[in-house]
């Protein structure tokens, strides 16, 4: 019911919203819950586990009944706290949790038969027959329990996620936070000020309060204008602070959207803002706490100070007639602000010595011990001087005291303080380093000593930051004493929830103690007590102190449960955000790339390049017959492949060679100048790690290629290597990974095409096999290396990479003059696999020098980084997997990448495996598929028929053991 | 006669403008990396002082000299000098490695610059932390990188040459969400 006259809500605009299929009107400035309220709809959920009819509680983050589904256009948010929700004009929310409707929920059976479906309930009943706990259990549990759900539609909204820095940080925009951001800003500091809702002032939007002598919130108005205008100050509206972090940085999300009507398509729903800071001054307030009577959870019952606060930030009045139930006195300011509203209300107040006139009806030593009202609160019952008496209202406002926002100091594993004169857990000092809580969330709640308190606080911040500290005038407010008498729990007949999210009682919690569940973080696993998405704000003191009566200890003694970041739950896509679709990597592409594109060759993605795969022709209706024909057109003409990827390090210095000569396991100091030489790395532990080439381009330069997949762990060992192990060489080296556009132009004609484009063409005598040359193209310098990795005659030719893009086009139009043409990496793959070549399918991590044929390649004459640990027993001999070729010996011509070997007439099980196949390719050189494997003994196997299974696709095949190169074993094509 | 034309790493895709924010290719900076090594600091210590009339420079700094080059800490073995080669003096006191082809480079440049940034780099680039004249090595949207500072209103940016089509697409994204932050407010 909205009550004329009060409210900080924008009249002048009214806002339609739906709400379950029907339309209702607000204000601007209204959330969903006050709009709801003010249509006095106060049935809006349905609860968790018992799908008990479930109404508003609270008027913040720490909801834990009013989570609706918001839709809008293709996103659908659950879970969203009403409370939280501001309106937009169109809104359209949903209830969640019931079926067919929020009325008549079929699954309140649960209700019911919860005498069955206590605490505990799941890990007695569900223990057998084990076999259905996965099929039938536990599918059934969680279609029955839940929230609201996604509808797996990418929406295709914008999230986003962002860094900021500042001097302070002051968590929550209240009486404390703004005083204190106040006072550091002041002082000159780079200041950030953060609060969870659309407007600032915290519970002075709530409360009738005065701050010199003018309405507390037009106060906190006047002081967010100010702050907004100083240069050193970012205002974060709509801003929870979700987690301290190590070194001062604090987790955040901002809600971007959800307050608008229209947003812009570019406009992020959600920023999560990664803070740093100096220093971070919690002013998060307090939370209002229940008390566990007997039915305490039905729609109508709320807290004392939502319903003051809905009354006089929102003009709405929760009931037309109001029971106050408390133990303190704040909450008699609920009951003073209704009445002076004109709302009929009465106080019953636990303490028998509450005295003191007041206009309105005041019941002292009373206690709530029942309600009545399924779908609403229609009556309330309580216990006065050995009486009972019940009496009909709509709104029930409890309250049990005041918690401290006590979670971010708790983050890095603190613990909070029990203060007895609050009945309360507060702030312990320094749990987070940096991290100085103020006001109410250091426990501290009376506005003036709340102000006074926040001015200290950040100018002792100030100080700790070189900064003089400001002096301050505190505006004078009011400055009542904390009363209030500890009251938990009122026994009586009925349940009596404390978790009201995952509905939770108070014999849940006592039967966890009496099944010597007895520490508060056992209670909490066997009852998931605040483990619901509000993760128990308002219970979680309650439920201990319960707890703490039933294990016969006291609240300090029993202690809280761990508080763990977020504060309130943050999307994942939030989280994530940015890493969909082209974020979710960074795309390295080549100098070629576009003219790969035009051609139509397909991607392949090999790390984070982006290399073509083959390069299809008219009339070619599957890979493989481009593939084939590229390897056709190397072995018989010339082809043109980007090989850039590959990396590429300068190492310069008089000691260059010394090093290569220590971290490759070959010698590469009796290289000559113009010279390549093939070279193996092994790492610290003897295995191989890398393999590539090493040219020699000066007496202190060299360049060293790696392959593309190892580019970074390569440079990594070096780096390792030279800062750690050998500091003692003079040289450095360098990435040129990116500088150099490199292309592979390998065939008979490899020559011919060079010299079409080579300012001077080249002979067979210039350029020997391993050899390399400085070169010009059109006056541009490249370089010019004799290497291959098909087997044929071939050569790497390099330019700047600003040419590269341009020396592909002239290379591919000269290619097509010979007959030849670019290919992809299925025709080098097939290429190199003909010719017994390596890659990282081979050496997998797990391979040594001598499994792979290579031992010879380790010196005999040097030491290098793995060689003693590559002779340590079990490393080198027949139990070994060694590379072999393999070819069809059978009916089944098929090899399958990554199929398992067995020797002939062995059964096929584990025990009896023999080996993997790594690589496979069909070859139509020679007309076969192909393979290499790594086999047990495989070089004494040479000959044998082995068995191949693939347990994937259950193919199953004869093969031939063969030695690894197939095809022009002597080598002559390369040299000639 | 065959010829080699030259194609820049943000070939098709700068300059563009969402809101106030502007961003544009940094072209010809030629970059070299300079690697003096134990023995021939204390030269390449006096050429620097002759061609740049300072001290080496420290990590962050940037120092400029006469002929419009500027060098910087680029790594704990390398100095880069950007625009144009080193001078011979210094070059005999080290090794000297070209890689102007191997980085994209750009200007980010306008009032919301730093807060288009924020969305890409997680240092603090506060004018106070990072003033006019420094440089630093960071992580560019998971890419490697580095920033530093030509003017006050503008922040220049390099990464890997094959990254940049990622760069301008994260700006992109970057700058609309600024754009209609600032709308929206």
């Amino acid at each position: 019911m909205r009550v004329e006259g009060k409210g900080r809500i924008d009249r002048s605009t009214p806002l339609t919203f739906q709400f379950d299929g029907r339309s209702f009107t607000g204000f601007a400035g209204d959330t969903v819950a006050s709009a709801l309220l003010a249509n006095d709809e106060r049935l809006v959920g349905r609860s968790f586990k018992y799908h008990r009819p479930r109404g508003i509680v609270t008027q913040g983050a720490e909801e834990p009944n009013a989570l609706v589904t918001i839709k809008r256009g293709l996103a659908q948010t659950p879970n969203v706290r009403a409370t939280t929700q501001p309106l937009y004009n169109g809104l359209v929310a949903h209830s969640q949790n019931a079926f067919p409707s929020l009325k008549f929920d079929a699954m309140a059976i649960n209700d019911r038969l919860s005498a069955f479906l206590g605490a505990g309930f799941y890990y007695k009943t569900f223990m057998w027959p084990r076999a259905l706990w996965e099929r039938v259990y536990e599918p059934f549990i969680r279609r029955a329990a839940g929230l609201g759900a996604l509808d797996h539609t990418y929406d295709g909204e914008r999230y986003e996620k962002a860094n900021c820095h500042c001097d302070v940080l002051v968590i929550g925009g209240g009486p404390a936070g703004l005083m204190a951001a106040h006072v550091a800003a002041l002082s000159g500091l780079d200041v950030i000020i953060a609060d969870d809702a659309v407007r600032f002032g915290g519970r002075l939007l709530n409360d009738q309060a005065q701050i010199d002598g003018k309405c507390g919130a037009q106060w906190a108005v006047q002081m967010i204008e100010q702050l907004g205008q100083m240069p050193n100050v970012t205002v974060m509206p709509r801003t929870t602070v979700t987690g301290a972090y190590d070194g001062g940085v604090y987790g955040a999300l901002q809600r971007q959207s959800d307050h608008l009507a229209e947003p812009s398509s570019d406009l992020p729903v959600e920023t999560f803002w990664r803070i740093a800071c100096d220093r971070a001054i919690l002013c998060a307030g307090a939370l209002e706490r229940h008390i566990a009577f007997p039915d305490n959870d039905r729609p109508g019952v709320m807290m004392a100070g939502a319903v003051r606060g809905y009354l006089n930030q929102y003009g709405v009045a929760a009931g037309q007639k109001t029971i106050v139930f408390a133990n303190n006195d704040d909450a008699h300011k609920t009951a003073h602000d209704l009445h002076t509203a004109g709302i009929d209300v009465t106080v019953l107040d636990t303490r028998e010595n509450r005295k003191g006139t007041t206009p309105f009806s005041v019941i002292a030593g009373a206690e709530v011990i029942g309600t009545s009202g399924r779908l609403g609160l229609k009556s309330v019952t309580f216990r006065h001087e050995g009486k009972t008496k019940t009496v009909g209202c709509d709104c029930l406002a409890v309250s049990g005291g005041w918690n401290p926002t006590v979670h971010l100091t708790c983050h890095m594993n603190g613990r909070p303080t029990w203060n007895d004169e609050i009945s309360s857990f507060v702030p312990t000092p320094n749990s987070v380093p940096g991290l100085i809580a103020a006001g109410a969330a250091n426990g501290t709640f009376s506005t003036s000593k709340i102000l006074g308190e926040a001015a200290s606080i950040a100018n002792q911040v100030v100080s700790e930051l070189g900064k003089s500290p400001v002096a301050i005038d505190i505006p004078d407010a009011e400055d009542e004493p904390t009363i209030v008498s500890p009251k938990w729990e009122v026994h009586g007949i009925g349940r009596a929830w404390l978790d009201f999210q995952n509905d939770v009682t108070t014999k849940d919690v006592r039967q966890a103690a009496q099944e010597n569940f007895r520490s508060v973080e056992h209670m909490k696993r066997y009852t998931t007590q605040g483990m619901a998405t509000d993760q128990g704000k308002s219970s979680n003191v309650l439920a201990l102190a319960v707890l703490a009566d039933a294990t016969g200890r006291g609240i300090p003694q029993t202690g809280t449960t761990t508080f763990r970041p977020p504060y309130t739950p943050v999307s994942l896509t939030a989280l994530g955000a940015g890493a969909h679709g082209m974020g979710f990597a960074p795309q390295r592409k080549l100098t070629s790339h576009q003219t790969s594109q035009d051609l139509q060759a397909p991607n392949i993605e090999a790390g984070l390049w982006y290399r073509p795969s083959y390069y299809p022709q008219n009339g070619e209706r599957t890979w493989r017959d481009s593939c084939d024909r590229e390897v056709a057109m190397v072995r018989n003409a010339v082809g043109v492949c980007d090989v850039s990827t590959l990396g590429k390090i300068d190492v310069k210095g008089p000691d260059a060679a010394a090093f290569l000569d220590f971290v490759y396991t070959n010698k590469m100091s009796t290289l000559g100048e113009g010279r390549v030489r093939y070279g193996l790395m092994l790492r610290e532990d003897g295995f191989v790690m890398d393999d590539g080439t090493c040219a020699r381009l000066g007496p202190n330069h060299f360049l060293m290629t790696t392959t593309t997949a190892a580019a970074g762990q390569v440079m990594r060992h070096l780096e390792f290597v030279h800062q750690c192990l050998r500091p003692d060489f003079d040289l450095s080296f360098s990435s040129v990974t990116e500088h150099w556009a490199q292309f592979a132009v390998a065939g008979p004609s490899s020559r011919d095409l060079l010299n079409c484009i080579l300012d001077r063409s080249i002979g067979d005598k210039d350029l020997k096999y391993m050899g390399c040359m400085d070169i010009a193209v059109a006056g541009v310098a490249g370089r010019l290396f004799r290497i291959s990795f098909s087997g044929e005659h071939a050569y790497e030719i390099a330019v700047p990479a600003r040419f590269g893009a341009s020396l592909f086009d002239l290379l591919l139009e000269q290619a097509d003059r010979l007959k030849g043409g670019p290919y992809g990496l299925e025709a080098l793959n097939v290429l190199r696999i003909e010719k017994g070549f390596i890659t990282h399918a081979e050496i997998d991590g797990r391979v040594t020098a001598n499994d792979l044929g290579l031992a010879r390649m380790i010196s005999d004459e040097k030491d290098c980084i793995g060689k003693t640990m590559s002779n340590r027993p079990g490393l080198n001999g027949p139990h070994r997997l060694q590379l072999v070729g393999l070819k069809p010996a059978g009916a089944v011509k098929q090899i399958v990448a990554g199929a398992h070997m067995f020797t002939e007439g062995d059964a096929i099980n584990r025990v009896n495996d023999q080996g993997h196949i790594s690589s496979v390719g069909y070859s139509p050189t020679l007309e076969v598929n192909l393979g290499l494997g790594m086999l047990k003994n495989g070089r004494a196997r040479i000959g044998e028929i082995v068995n191949m299974v693939d347990h994937l696709s259950g193919v199953r095949a004869a093969l031939e053991v063969c030695d690894p190169v197939f095809f022009d074993p002597e080598g002559g094509r390369l040299r000639g | 006669m065959v010829e080699l034309s030259e194609k820049s790493p943000f070939d098709g895709l700068l300059p563009f403008s969402i809101g106030d924010v502007d961003v544009t290719e940094v072209k010809d900076l030629s970059l070299h990396l300079m690697a003096p090594s134990k023995s021939s600091m204390a030269g390449f210590v006096k050429a620097v002082k002759k061609d740049f009339k300072s001290d080496v420079p420290q990590p962050r700094q940037m120092i400029s000299n006469s002929i419009g080059q500027t060098l910087t800490r680029f790594d704990h073995a390398h100095y880069l000098i950007m625009s144009g080669a080193p001078s011979a003096a210094m070059a005999k006191h080290c090794s000297v490695t070209e890689q102007t082809d191997g980085w994209a480079v750009l200007d980010v440049r306008g009032k919301n610059a730093r807060f288009v940034l924020a969305r890409l780099i997680l240092m603090d680039l506060r004018s106070e932390t990072f003033p006019v004249g420094s440089f630093a090595r960071c992580e560019v949207a998971h890419m490697a990188g580095a920033i530093w500072r030509p003017d006050e209103d503008a922040y220049r940016i390099m990464v890997f040459r094959s990254m940049a089509g990622t760069l301008v697409h994260k700006l992109q994204v970057a700058m609309e969400s600024v754009a209609a932050l600032e709308e929206s407010d």
